[in-house]
Formats: structure tokens, sequence, C-alpha cells
């Protein structure tokens, strides 16, 4: 039960990672291939509140999230002076530095990582973890449905058009530059729970939990599930989080059946599995 | 009340300057925009059309100059906020939003007043939106392509698209960068009456042609650009007859 | 012990420039981002192992090495990127590093997780030049970097398929009309830049005398930020950045107060730069 309910979570926290990605990749088009950086971010701002100042869970996790909204501003700055394969290599970069940063900055806790994080509780009672897992999933629908209405509204529409042709957005009256720092404020905002959620579940993280790989493994959900879509994100990852664990067994092949996967997937299927311009998706929706 | 005085100026383009590297793309350009009035810009390949084009759009910056939009310095202004007073522009080579349909190109720029701040950023179209785009659609002839990608419109269709999409901005002033190029003959028809209309409905227009001959029938006076400066100005005919547009245009395949 | 800094800087801004150089190729011809090019240069390294267990002779490995990457970057341009040329940008990004990924969980399945030592030792000797000793592997690596830049000079700037090739990096449609093969020449790029990255692999091999699966990682990084800096695409300012990072390392490495992992020192001075000049050294 306890295994199930810790799968459960992890898809949760993957979950909100790859739509809060979905939002700077899938809608707004900026190529980011440090988004670990953000999640390491949220993770080690709530982890050292908790444990330098003594607060809870719940005054950790509106900071960490703030915080990380406040530094994917930051980050995101680049995106106006970079574009495409320059900005790909800069997020890339970012995401060494910020890795690097915590693992060689005593202040972070250097190689030892930060230990001793509280589980959430409220009042006395510690969660257990079928509540975490209860919270999580509450987190997770929240992301979706925040970023679900990012999708439908003026701000996506916005985003999409960006994506597209920037010069053709800006002539429609969009702001080319406070439209993609917005998409990078909110991408880390959410990047930013899924952080606090796994500080707080794991009670330990060093560096090495937001490595680039890692980053690379949340762009990948976007794309095997569908980029751009909501629903998208929510199967890549899925599928992501259980197949590693079904491929348990043969775990000294695992990192190579992903990694052929992912190969594959550009090769043959690069809309995704349910992507708008999907076989699948096409078939599905034409019927009903 | 305002259109009842049929010279009015609208846009004042003034000794407007720009270079890029080594080349002075535009070399102190003063154009004039009346309110109403379709104004021809012509000039051989590579004239500074579209490079004027851009710095009333706000695309580029110019280096030295101004650009008067109804009485008010533009010429500092980011394209967007140009878009937001009212001036559309076309683009010479098309660029739709490619994945897009051919109605959310629309919705994009019909939702222009919602990008400014960010209280209505977070709000979805209405209904009153979604008809306002129809109507655009229809105006150009695109209605019954709506939930189409507009990545599989033709040139022609394209063109026609990125009227729609200029429209919806509600402009004043809409700025065509060749919209006949690349079309077959039929097609030039219709674009022709779509800029008719346009000029019916109280709009003031700039289009750029390569070829005067398709200009006759549209536009009162023509300005002549070439090599970064204005080298003549009138009706299509006199421009035709000009011996300094003749040379100008010596070696391109036509004048007329 | 300064002027031994940069001449073990040389040595390994050499590398870097031979790596990154497949890369600019690359990024000329298809402007794609080829990461799994890091693959191809520890590709470099374990064949020439094999060559050598076959017939111990260096000239035999850098033959085997080379011919073998050369293959298999033409293979990979060939199955894996030409099908997705035009799917958006992020596709064939994707498949690269996946391709990548796939590779070095190949060398460890094959050859082990562990370091392997490059068969031979070299003694190398050692020359003085007044009270300075210049390390001869640290020369060895240097002139034969020097040797294939040499090469590759030659090639793009003195022949036919150079010309293509540089007519092909700045317009693929107007190289195309004016009768180019831009296929032939997208994959001879790849042969070329393959080739050089599995020189440069050996050579890392023999100088550091240690293959092991993931000796990718570093350049494959590293090399990204050379292109970056030297503009994306230009020959020159990839020797350039790649030599200047090389020393760059080299001597902050020796000075540096404090412990700072390499890469992100590379990427750090990359931030800084592209923050003042984002177009790069040289760009086009
Ligand atoms: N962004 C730019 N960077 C450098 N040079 C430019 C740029 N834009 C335009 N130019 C140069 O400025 C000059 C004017 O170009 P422009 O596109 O305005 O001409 P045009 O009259 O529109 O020509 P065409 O009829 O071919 O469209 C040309 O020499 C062009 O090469
Ligand atoms: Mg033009």
């Amino acid at each position: 039960m306890n295994y199930y309910l810790t799968i459960l979570i992890y898809m949760g926290i993957n979950s909100i990672l790859a739509l809060s990605l979905n939002i700077i990749v899938g809608y707004a088009g900026q190529i980011s291939l440090g988004h670990a950086a953000f999640y390491g971010v949220g993770a080690y701002t709530s982890a050292l509140i908790a444990t330098k100042l003594g607060v809870s869970f719940w005054v950790a996790l509106p900071a960490a999230i703030v915080m990380t909204a406040f530094i994917g501003a930051i980050l995101g700055l680049p995106s106006l002076r970079v574009s495409e394969d320059f900005l790909a290599i800069t997020t890339i970069g970012i995401n060494f530095v910020v890795q690097a940063t915590f693992k060689y900055v005593k202040f972070f806790g250097g190689a030892l990582g930060v230990s001793g994080i509280p589980f959430p509780s409220i009042g006395h009672h510690n969660l257990s973890l079928a509540e975490f897992a209860l919270m999580t999933t509450i987190f997770t629908v929240l992301a979706a449905i925040i970023t679900y209405w990012v999708s439908v509204s003026w701000i996506g529409l916005g985003l999409k058009a960006v994506r597209e042709d920037e010069l053709a957005a800006s002539s429609s009256g969009v702001n080319v530059y406070k439209f993609k720092v917005l998409a990078f404020i909110i991408g880390s905002a959410l990047a930013g729970l899924a952080g606090s959620l796994y500080a707080h579940f794991m009670m330990f993280i060093t560096a090495d939990d937001f490595s680039f790989p890692l980053s690379i493994t949340i762009l990948s959900m976007i794309v095997i599930g569908g980029i751009g879509t909501v629903r998208g994100a929510f199967l890549g990852a899925i599928l992501l989080t259980i197949l590693p664990e079904l491929f348990r067994p043969l775990a000294n092949y695992r990192m190579l059946v992903y990694a052929i996967l992912l190969i594959l997937f550009m090769r043959f299927l690069p809309e995704g599995l349910i992507g708008d311009e999907s076989i699948l998706w096409k078939k599905l929706t034409r019927k009903a | 009340m305002e259109k009842a005085n049929q010279k009015s100026v609208i846009l004042e383009v003034k000794n407007v300057k720009k270079r890029f590297g080594g080349i002075q793309a535009l070399k102190g350009v003063s154009v004039t925009l009346y309110e109403g009035e379709i104004l021809g810009l012509i000039g051989p390949n590579g004239a500074g059309k579209t490079t004027l084009f851009n710095c009333i759009a706000g695309v580029y910056h110019p280096d030295e100059g101004e650009i008067l939009f109804k009485g008010k310095h533009i010429e500092k202004l980011p394209p967007n906020r140009i878009a937001g007073l009212g001036i559309a522009r076309t683009f010479q080579i098309v660029r739709p939003f490619k994945t897009l349909s051919v109605i959310k190109n629309v919705m994009v720029s019909l939702g222009h007043r919602n990008y400014v701040g960010y209280g209505r950023l977070f709000k979805r179209p209405k209904k009153d939106d979604y008809e306002r785009a129809m109507e655009l659609l229809k105006t150009v002839g695109l209605d019954g392509k709506k939930d189409e990608i507009s990545a599989n419109l033709s040139l022609g269709e394209l063109r026609r698209l990125e009227v729609a999409r200029a429209l919806a901005l509600n402009p004043e002033i809409i700025l065509l960068d060749e919209p006949y190029a690349g079309l077959r003959r039929h097609e030039e028809g219709r674009i022709s009456e779509m800029i008719l209309d346009l000029k019916k409905r109280g709009l003031s227009i700039i289009i750029v042609e390569h070829r005067v001959r398709l200009l006759m029938e549209l536009v009162e006076r023509v300005v002549v650009l070439d090599m970064g400066k204005i080298i003549a100005e009138g009706s299509p005919e006199e421009v035709k007859r000009n011996p300094r547009v003749i040379k100008a245009y010596l070696g391109e395949e036509e004048v007329a | 012990m300064f002027l031994q800094q940069v001449i073990n800087g040389f040595a390994s801004g050499g590398i870097y420039t031979l790596v990154a150089l497949g890369l600019t190729l690359v990024y000329g011809v298809l402007k794609i981002l080829h990461i799994a090019h890091a693959g191809i240069y520890a590709l470099g390294a374990y064949l020439a192992l094999i060559a050598y267990r076959i017939y111990p002779n260096i000239y035999f490995a850098f033959a085997f090495a080379m011919v073998g990457t050369a293959i298999g970057g033409y293979l990979v341009q060939k199955y894996l990127y030409w099908p997705i040329l035009d799917k958006p940008r992020i596709v064939p990004l994707i498949a690269s590093i996946g391709l990548f990924l796939a590779l070095e969980e190949l060398y460890r399945l094959i050859w082990g997780p562990y370091v392997i030592p490059f068969p031979q030792k070299f003694h190398w000797k050692s020359y003085n030049l007044g009270h300075i000793r210049l390390p001869g592997s640290d020369l060895f690596v240097f002139a034969l970097s020097l040797f294939f830049l040499f090469i590759l000079y030659w090639i793009v700037n003195r022949t036919k398929v150079g010309l293509a090739m540089r007519a092909v990096s700045d317009d693929k449609e107007v190289a195309e009309a004016s009768g180019i093969d831009s296929k032939w020449i997208i994959a001879l790029s790849f042969i070329i830049g393959s080739a050089l990255a599995g020189a440069a692999g050996l050579m890392v091999g023999v100088y550091y005398n240690s293959i092991y699966p993931t000796m990718g990682d570093v350049p494959a990084y590293k090399s990204l930020a050379i292109i970056v800096v030297g503009g994306m695409g230009s020959i020159e300012g990839t020797v350039i950045a790649g030599f200047g990072l090389g020393l760059l390392e080299a001597l902050l490495i020796g000075y540096l107060p404090f412990a700072f992992p390499r890469d992100a020192l590379a990427f750090i001075a990359m931030i800084i730069f592209l923050l003042i000049k984002p177009e790069g050294l040289f760009s086009r």
C-alpha cells in the first residue's frame, strides 16, 4: 500500500512539473532545458526556510512558490535577449550553475544537502502517507486547473502567438517581453510548488536531485504525452513515473530503454501520444 | 463628424532615416497620409519600402526623424503599442500563427486590449469575441475555413487572413506590404475588391507594390521610393511617365 | 607555474576545440544542436581501445577510431536527423539528447561502468625551455589538435567541398539552386565532424589514460557553451572560444580561492558573455 501511495505522490509531483514546463515550452514556445533548476529552487527554499527558521510546511510552501516565481522571472530574462538554440543552451547552463551553487555553497548545505526537513503536519498531527498523497493530488488538480485556465484565456492565446511568431504577435498587440516573462513566472511558481512538496516528502534533499537529466525527463514527459496540452502533460508524467517501476526487474537496462523510447518517439511520433496533431487524438475527437 | 474633412492628416512621417550596418536603407523620408485615403508606395527592390513600414509599425526605431499619428509621436513606441493605437499591418512574407486555426489567428489580434495590464489577461474570450472574429472572417471570405489550421491555407488565403487579423485591431490605418505578391490574376481581383471595401469603411491605407498597374484603379496618389529617398509623388499616371521613376526601374521587369 | 598552466590550457583547449568544431560544422549545415556528438567522441575512445587490442599501433588506432566514428556520424544523420528536419526544433534536439543517453548506456553495458586505462602507457618526455618544463603529453595533444585544425581549415577554405559546405551553411536554398547537392554536403559535414570527435576521444583517452562511458558528459556541455560563445556555426569563433575556455579554466582552477566544478564555470563564463554579446563572437 505504502508503495502505491508513494508512486501516486511521485506521479502528482511529476505531473505538476510537466504541467508547469508545458507553460514555458508548450504554450510560450521557449525551449527550456533547465526546468529542474526551478524545481530545485522551490525545494531548497522550502527546505531551508523550514529547517533554519523552523517554520511549518504551510508557511514554507507559499514562500517557496513566491521565491521560485521570482527566480523564474530573473532566469527567464535571457529569453528576452537570446532565442531558440541559444536559449536552449543557456537554460542547460542555468541548470548546471544552479545545481553547482547548491552543491558547493555552504549556505545550501553543500554536498551533504539539507536534511531534517519536517514532514507536513496539522497541529500536532503529522500527516499520514495517505493524507500526503491526497494533498499532493489536490495540488496536482489545482495545477491542472491553473494551466488549463491559462491555455484557454487571453494570456494563453497571446503566449501561443508568441510561440508561433514573435513579430506577428507584437504586431497583433502582444507585448512579447511581458508574455515571455509571465510564462516563466507561472511555470516556475508551479515548479516551486512541486519542489516544496518533494522536499517535505523526502525530508532530505541534495543538489543532485535537480540535475540536468531530470530536466530532460520532465521535457520528455510533455513531448511524449503531446506538447502544449494538459492531457498530454498528465499522460506523459504518469507514463514516465510508472514505466521505470515496471522496468525495475530490468533495472540495468532501464535508462537504455528509456533513451531508445525517446529516440523512437521523436523519430516516429513527435506529436506525442495524444497531442493535438497525433493520430490517436484526431481519431478520438472525430468520433466524439 | 471627424471624417467630414477629407484632407485632415492622420499619419505624418518626417525626415526618417534608418541605417543597417553599412546600408542606409532610409535617407530622410517624409510621407503624409490623409484620413480615408489609399496611398500607393512603390519602388524597386531594396528601395526601403518594407523598412519604412517597419519604422511606422515600431519594429525598427528610426535613427533620426519623427513619426506622428494624429499628432502624437510614435517613433519610439514598441510594435504592440502602435498596434493598440490603431495602426495595423500585414507582412510582405506572410506570417500566420501556423499551428493555430484561422479563427484563433484573428482572435489573437482581437484580444489586443486584454493584453494590457493584468486584469483581463486571465479572462476567457466571450461569445461576442467569436462572433466578431467570424464577422471579420466573412469580410475577407474565409468564414468557411474558420477551423482550418492556418498552415494549410493557400498564399492568397493567408494574405486575406492577415488582413482579417489586422482589422481585428480595429485600426484607423492599415499598412499592406505587397498584398498581391505571388498571387494569381483572379486572386488579385479579390484583394483589390477587399481593399476598396476597407476604404469604404473609412480606413486610411498605404499599399506597397512594385507594379503601378495594380494600383491604377485603387489609389489617387502614389509615392515613389528609390534607394531610401522619395523621388516622385503624384497620380499613378503622372508617376508612370516620370523619367526619374522610369530610370529607377530600369532593369526591373516592369514599371507599369 | 603560470606558464605551465597556460600550456595545460592550450592542450585542453585544443581538445575542446576539436569536439566543438564537429558541433559547429553540423550546426552550420543543419541548424540542429547535435548533443549526441559527445557520444561519438566517447565512441572514438572505445574504438581506439578495440583497435589497440587487435593491433597495438597508435596510428592504426587513430585510423580505426576516426573511420568508425565517421561511419557512426553518417548513420546518425541519415537515419535519425534527416527524417525529422522539418519538425519543430525541439524534436531533433530531444532526439539528439536521447541518442546521447542511449550511447552512454550502451557503452556502460558493453564495456562496464568503470574506467578502463589505455592499454599502453606512453612515456612522455618533457622538454625544458629555459626553466619552464613542457610536459610531452600536453605538447602531443596540442600539436595533434593543431594538425587536425589545419586539415579542417584546409578543407573548408581551400577545397571545392569546403566551399560547398560554407555555401550550404550560409543559405541552403541558394546553395541548392546553384547546383550543390546539399544532402551530400550535410552527410560530409557529419563525417568530418565525427571523425574529429573520434580523434579527440582517442587523444583524451590517451592523455588522461582513462576511458569510461560518461566521458562525453563534460565535453558535451562545454562544447555547447563554446559554440554559443563562438557565434553558433562560425568556425573561427569556435576555435577562439575553444582555446579561450581551455585557458580560462586552467588559469581559474589554479587560482580560484574556492572549489567550483569546471563545467559550471564554463557555463557561467558563457552566460556572462551572452548577456554582453547575445549573438556570440562571430555571428552571421
Ligand atoms: N534587418 C535588416 N538588416 C540589414 N539590412 C536590412 C534589414 N532590413 C532591410 N535591410 C536592407 O535595407 C534595404 C531596404 O530593404 P527593404 O526591405 O526595406 O526594401 P523593399 O523596398 O521593401 O524591397 P522589396 O521590394 O524587395 O521588398 C535593403 O538593402 C535591405 O537589404
Ligand atoms: Mg519589401
